[in-house]
This record gives C-alpha cells, sequence and structure tokens, in this order.
C-alpha cells in the first residue's frame, strides 16, 4: 500500500499532462517526451511489483528520468510557463512522498505526524485555453494580463 | 492521445496490482508490529508530499484546479486516519497482538481513495 500511495502520486504527472491537453488538444515535442517518460515508469513499476521485489531504487531511476526530462521541458519556451509550474510541483511532491517513504522505513515515529492544514480553497491556476484561430491583441487577453514576469498568475 | 491511453491504462494496472501484492520489507526501528511499520509509512509519505505542496503554495506555487482537489482529499484523509493510527499504535504498547481498528482500516483505505482520485481527475476536463 505504500507503494501504491506513491504510484497514485506519480500519475499526478498525468494529470497535469492531460489538463494540458484538453485544454490545447496538442501534444508539443516536449510533452510526449514526457508522457513516453511517464509510460516506462509506469512499465518500470509494474515490472517491479510483479517480480515482488522492492522498488525503491525503480522509483528513483523513474523519478530522475522524469526530473531530466522536465528540465528539457523547461528550455522549450512554447510551453506555456504556469503548465510547466504544475509539472515541476507534481514532480517536487512525488519526490517528497519517497523521501517521506524512505524515512518511515528507517524508524516508526507516529509523534511526527501533525495535524496538516486545510488546503486553501480561494486560489488555482487557470487552466490554459486553445490557442484561437486569431490571438487577441495581449491587452485584451486576461490570462496575460494577470501573469507577473515570471509566468505566474497573480 | 494513444500514448496518453496506454500511460492510464498501465498507472491503472499498476494501482490494482499494487493493492493486491505487499512488498515485504524489514520491520523499521520502532515499529511495534509490520501492520504499524505499514501504516506508518502510508502516512509518512502522504504527509511529506503534502508539507511540500504546503510549503510550495506559500512560497507562491498556484495549483491548477484538479491538482488542488487531489490534494485536498488527500490531506483530508490524513488528517482522519492520523490520530486513528496513533491510538493504535499506542494499543499496540500494552496489546502486541490488538487487531488493526475497523475505523482505521477505513480510513487508511480513504487515503488510497484519495490517491485514486488523483488518477480520475486526469480524465476531467
Amino acid at each position: 500500500m505504500p507503494l501504491q500511495l506513491i504510484v497514485g502520486l506519480i500519475t499526478t504527472l498525468a494529470s497535469t499532462l492531460m489538463t494540458v491537453l484538453t485544454g490545447q488538444n496538442v501534444v508539443s515535442q516536449k510533452l510526449a517526451s514526457l508522457v513516453d517518460s511517464l509510460v516506462a515508469a509506469g512499465a518500470t513499476l509494474f515490472s517491479a511489483f510483479t517480480s515482488g521485489g522492492t522498488v525503491t531504487s525503480e522509483l528513483t531511476t523513474v523519478l530522475t528520468t522524469l526530473q531530466t526530462e522536465l528540465a528539457a521541458a523547461k528550455q522549450d519556451t512554447s510551453i506555456d510557463p504556469v503548465i510547466l509550474d504544475q509539472i515541476a510541483e507534481a514532480d517536487k511532491v512525488v519526490s517528497a512522498a519517497i523521501g517521506g517513504f524512505q524515512q518511515g522505513e528507517q524508524t516508526t515515529d507516529p509523534s511526527t505526524l501533525t495535524p496538516l492544514p486545510p488546503v486553501d480553497d480561494t486560489t488555482t491556476a487557470t487552466p490554459p485555453a486553445a490557442p484561437p484561430a486569431n490571438p487577441p491583441a495581449p491587452a485584451e487577453h486576461p490570462a496575460e494580463q494577470s501573469r507577473d514576469s515570471s509566468g505566474r498568475f497573480n | 492521445m494513444k500514448k496518453l491511453a496506454i500511460l492510464f491504462t498501465i498507472a491503472t494496472v499498476v494501482c490494482l496490482a499494487a493493492c493486491q501484492k505487499q512488498v515485504t520489507v524489514p520491520v523499521p526501528a520502532n515499529a511495534l508490529s509490520s501492520t504499524d511499520a505499514y501504516i506508518n509509512d502510508v502516512l509518512q509519505s502522504g504527509h511529506a508530499a503534502a508539507v511540500q505542496y504546503e510549503n510550495d503554495v506559500k512560497g507562491g506555487f498556484v495549483p491548477a484546479p484538479a491538482f488542488k482537489a487531489a490534494m485536498k482529499g488527500l490531506v483530508d484523509a490524513l488528517n482522519i486516519a492520523d490520530p486513528l493510527y496513533q491510538a493504535y499504535h499506542e494499543t499496540l504498547k500494552t496489546n502486541p497482538t490488538a487487531a488493526e481498528p475497523p475505523a482505521l482500516s477505513s480510513a487508511m483505505s480513504n487515503v488510497s481513495t484519495a490517491l485514486g482520485n488523483v488518477s480520475a481527475s486526469a480524465t476531467q476536463k
């Protein structure tokens, strides 16, 4: 079940990519590369499960591959920076989950499980819209107006 | 889209395989039973993920709606499971053979469901 949890978190990456694709109806080459990595990750994990071995090392390998792909995707200026933020965050969450899992394997200490603050209900990023046939002027594009210089929404 | 269909299928199969197959790992220090250790691993992993997410949100990260909903579900499930597990851990100190309480089993199932919802959110427009 711990592994099920981690696999579930890894699929957060897939969730992000699906959001991109349903919003844009386009698969960029860089995102396609990420999807390839996720497919390979699923196959690797499935193999580990069916062989009955531990998957910690496999997860580390998968994570490293995904991080490499993410670094490459970040160089592609055609990908919406907001989407890259989601991918990067999913990557960080998965890394943290694996770290927590590894730490849990070292020692059992329930006292560290303090209540978590509820997830804020107000702030979310706007999913990217499909590219219009005739893009409006920047001043008329609300999604662009609300971003700061880093590409995040204000 | 074909690749995504393959990806989703593999992710689903892996999750189902994980449900059926328990990978044996050494019992960690301070663990009172294998069940105690296993629940601790799940919750520690979830906590680490949630803390990372929370810190990043505080640092300016703005989540997509599906991502946020998935994390919210995970946090809510963890907050219910934590005290139940802590109580069970205390019980094991005086009764090493105590069975896992049904409420804890249900809470841990909800943690898994919350993660399943992460996958399900991938198909939402």
